[in-house]
């Protein structure tokens, strides 16, 4: 049976594990060939792994689904890769499989994030009551709007200052929009990358559901992944979705926000892999810094469709091994640094995080925004 | 399964991190880009030529056999350990140890990429100018075991034509040095450096390389003619090197492959029997003199003409024949491609007999690579889940083979032997040829534990 409920996943997958040549194309850039120096860490490696799993070549031991979760799923093959597979489609097929398959995923810390997002309703763990603490005093929330701010649950409960700021330069800018707050639920992205189809399903059909009651014509999120997921999701049917990055470009071209304060620094932008490689998104952030007042842009070798990934890997790989990730967002960090940056700027809050954690853990000198935070000082006079 | 003490001895020498034994991460060292993969019984990290050494010692006292790899993007099997044993990774082993600027040569060690040595080379204003495709991966190590060239080799030849010198464990484990950083060495008479050259890890384990390195031309300009029929196409092409003008690229579409690549990337593309790509680079007053010779020539019989006016048009005009490699992969993932050279003034002939081979054995097979130096890459193009199919292929293959050896040329331009050419060495050397080799491996290697089964040793 444990059998079966591995290889079904895959099996839809077969096609794109065939495809690979082995070229090592993809070797070129993936952050855990770097970090872990070997060929299984590698998208070549790991297609083979999976492929060799299905086949029954391969039994499914701790060694295998470790490579296989170790991916940070950053797509950074997918660039390179002169076929054009779906290498963490294959991948996340892969984990799928394997947690099917029964298997304990390694290490505890990625199940207890899951388990949390069971009985929590976000990976943290914490009470549903406190989804909308964020909200600061200064924000008025048109109850009702067709415009729904989606902060996340990162914002909503780590990373507080980056929805407070999204919200403030939104308010700032004219916009009338509700939250959803006890009513707002996990994208889920982070237990479909985790292997976890059937949380994920369950989890983003409820957000949909949400948003339809909600009346929601306007889906405005500041998350990468987020956005991503909801992208993906509702793309057929549903509201409109946007990432801040987009809607405050829009809001730029259409005069409604103005930068009448400075954001003094020589930023860098760095593109998460789900709003850049994934949805392709590059230059409204960049249009967005390139009118701040007293911000000189500065762009790291490694940008756009190769910009290194920050070390989150879609929460999971941040999740569940901490080290790669905080050592791959030094990585990205220096590289900021070695062009001259003294502030590093994104646009999701998972990278935010990992990237101040790996800054704080060498006392690199560099600061890090999320985008929205330098919009909202900058909005202000 | 190797004896446990041999992988506890590995350990001992290399570092127990710097040893893999576990089925996952040995299955992907497996393979390379050939269909063909065997499971080795140990991976291990040297950092060093005393460890390779020691390793080698061990293999010989113990009877193991050892797969030196790079990063595996080998079209012959040379790096798959055919017979088990130990894989040597050299990803451990890739500094930059010297740079001297005033000779233009670097010293850097085997597990080095090309990338990562042009990376640092920029920065320098200079350039390695051999580019194979597997460029972003291919190692120094591999190229020089490969003897690897690729697009440009019309004007910079082959990896060994920059290879000034090497440091070389031998199978049984002595370190020794051959040639130096002067461009002329005969200080031992016989140039050893050539012998390791494109020896596929059989004869010595290459630990580190001394390179020539050059100042990147200032500009490059390309060409493209279309063509209605395949003769007129290897008329131009051969036309074009019976002139001798500087080139630094000759690149050749057949039909089906431009029609398969305007498929799939939608580029626009004519519907042509073949298309040909002449490149110049230089100053860009040569590059100017020399491309229009080649436009004249190309014209002659074109059915269209392009010609880039900057490096971006350029890049834009080489965009059809870049995207040839991936197209290939993503509609046949297991087509094989071979890479027979034959002289330049026999192309049309070559294929004319590949079209007879592909309709003889009912499989189709699309052609293109390097026609500068008669070196095309037919490629079967076979899905392995088809056994009939692909057995028809795997029958094709030696009469491409014969083809081409009748016509002069000789079994691979680039790919080299590995495994995939091995029963075939003989048809262009003889016996007594391939016994020469034979004999220096029987020596430098008396008990084969160097990538045995490879190149037909």
């Amino acid at each position: 049976m444990a059998e079966i409920a591995l290889k079904k996943p895959i099996e839809k997958m077969e096609k794109e594990l065939l495809n690979c040549v082995r070229c090592g194309y993809c070797l070129e850039g993936c952050p855990t060939f770097e970090y872990y120096g070997v060929e299984s860490a590698t998208a070549r490696g790991r297609l083979r792994i999976t492929l060799s799993l299905f086949k029954g070549q391969l039994g499914l031991n701790d060694s295998a689904m470790k490579r296989i979760f170790q991916c940070f799923f950053c797509s950074r093959c997918e660039v390179s890769c002169p076929g054009g597979l779906k290498i963490v489609d294959a991948l996340n097929a892969a984990r799928v499989g394997i947690v099917s398959a029964g298997k304990v995923v390694i290490p505890d810390n990625l199940t207890a994030a899951i388990q949390n997002l069971n009985k929590t309703g976000n990976p943290f763990g914490k009470p549903l009551v406190e989804r909308a603490r964020w909200i600061p005093a200064t924000v008025t929330i048109s109850q009702g709007s067709s415009t729904v701010y989606y902060p996340g649950c990162t914002a909503a409960y780590v990373e507080q200052p980056i929805a407070q700021a999204s919200a403030e330069a939104l308010q700032a800018s004219g916009v009338k929009f509700t939250v959803l707050s006890e009513k707002e639920y996990c994208c889920s992205g982070f237990a479909l990358w985790s292997g976890y189809k059937d949380v994920y399903d369950d989890f983003v059909g409820k957000a949909s559901e949400s948003f339809s009651a909600a009346g929601t014509q306007e889906l405005v999120v500041s998350c990468a992944a987020c956005y991503h997921v909801f992208h993906q999701h509702l793309k057929k049917e549903g509201p409109r979705v946007v990432h801040t990055a987009q809607f405050f470009a829009e809001l730029l071209d259409q005069g409604k926000l103005k930068f009448p304060g400075r954001f003094e620094a020589i930023a860098t932008y760095h593109d998460p892999c789900h709003l850049g490689r994934q949805e392709n998104v590059y230059e409204e952030p960049r249009k967005i810094l390139e009118n701040i007042p007293g911000l000189k842009l500065v762009e790291m070798g490694r940008n756009r469709k190769t910009a290194e990934c920050c070390g989150g890997g879609a929460g999971v790989a941040g999740t569940a091994f901490p080290i790669p990730s905080l050592v791959v967002g030094e990585g990205r960090l220096r590289e900021a640094i070695d062009v001259g940056a003294n502030a590093i700027i994104s646009t999701c809050p998972f990278c935010y995080r990992i990237l101040t954690l790996a800054a704080k853990r060498r006392r690199l000198p560099i600061k890090i925004y999320d985008l929205n935070q330098v919009i909202n000082q900058a909005s202000k006079g | 399964m190797l004896p446990q003490d041999i992988v506890v001895a590995l350990g001992e020498i290399v570092g127990a991190d710097n040893v893999l034994t576990d089925e996952a991460d040995l299955v992907c060292y497996s393979y390379d880009a050939t269909e063909r993969w065997h499971m080795p019984d140990v991976v291990a990290f040297p950092r060093s030529s005393e460890e390779i050494s020691k390793i080698m010692k061990l293999a010989n006292e113990k009877k193991v056999p050892v797969t030196p790899r790079g990063s595996a993007t080998d079209l012959a099997g040379g790096p798959i350990p055919i017979q088990g044993g130990i894989v040597l990774d050299f990803k451990r082993m890739n500094k930059i140890l010297e740079f001297d600027e005033a000779n233009r040569v670097i010293i850097v060690e085997a597990g080095l990429t090309l990338r990562e040595l042009n990376a640092f080379l920029r920065k320098k204003g200079c350039y390695f100018p051999v580019d194979p495709g597997s460029s972003p991966s291919a190692t120094i190590g591999g190229m020089i075991s490969t003897n690897a060239s690729g697009m440009h080799s019309p004007k910079y030849g082959t990896t060994g034509d920059h290879t000034l010198g090497l440091e070389v464990v031998l199978p049984t484990g002595e370190i020794i040095k051959t040639g130096s950083r002067c461009l002329k060495c005969v200080s031992v008479g016989h140039i050893l450096t050539r012998l390791f050259i494109g020896s596929e890890g059989t004869l010595g384990i290459i630990a580190k390389a001394t390179l020539k390195v050059y100042t990147p031309p200032e500009f490059y300009s390309v060409a493209m003619g279309s063509y209605a029929d395949i003769l007129a196409a290897g008329r131009a092409i051969s036309e074009v090197i019976r002139r001798d003008i500087s080139v630094s690229a000759v690149e050749y579409l057949d039909g089906n492959i431009v029609k398969m690549i305007r498929d799939f990337t939608k580029l626009p593309l004519p519907d042509v029997a073949a298309m040909v790509f002449v490149e110049c680079d230089g100053t860009k007053e040569e590059v100017n003199r020399n491309l229009a010779i080649v436009e004249e020539i190309l014209k002659k019989e074109a059915v269209k003409l392009e010609k880039s006016a900057t490096k971006e048009d350029a890049d834009k005009l080489w965009a059809a024949r870049k995207a040839a490699f991936g197209t290939i992969s993503r509609l046949k993932p297991t087509a094989i491609t071979e890479d027979p050279s034959v002289p330049v003034s026999k192309l049309s002939e070559y294929i004319g007999r590949l079209d007879a081979i592909a309709k003889k054995h009912n499989i189709t097979i699309v052609t293109y690579g390097h026609a500068g130096e008669g070196n095309l890459h037919p490629v079967l193009m076979v899905d392995e889940r088809d056994k009939e199919e692909f057995a028809r292929a795997r029958a094709a293959i030696p009469d491409i083979f014969k083809a081409a050896l009748e016509l002069g040329g000789t079994l691979t331009g680039e790919h080299g032997i590995g495994l995939s050419k091995a029963d075939y060495v003989e048809w262009e050397y003889g016996k007594e040829g391939v016994d020469v080799v034979r004999k220096i491996k029987r020596v430098l290697d008396p008990n084969n534990v160097l990538n045995p089964g490879k190149m037909g040793l």
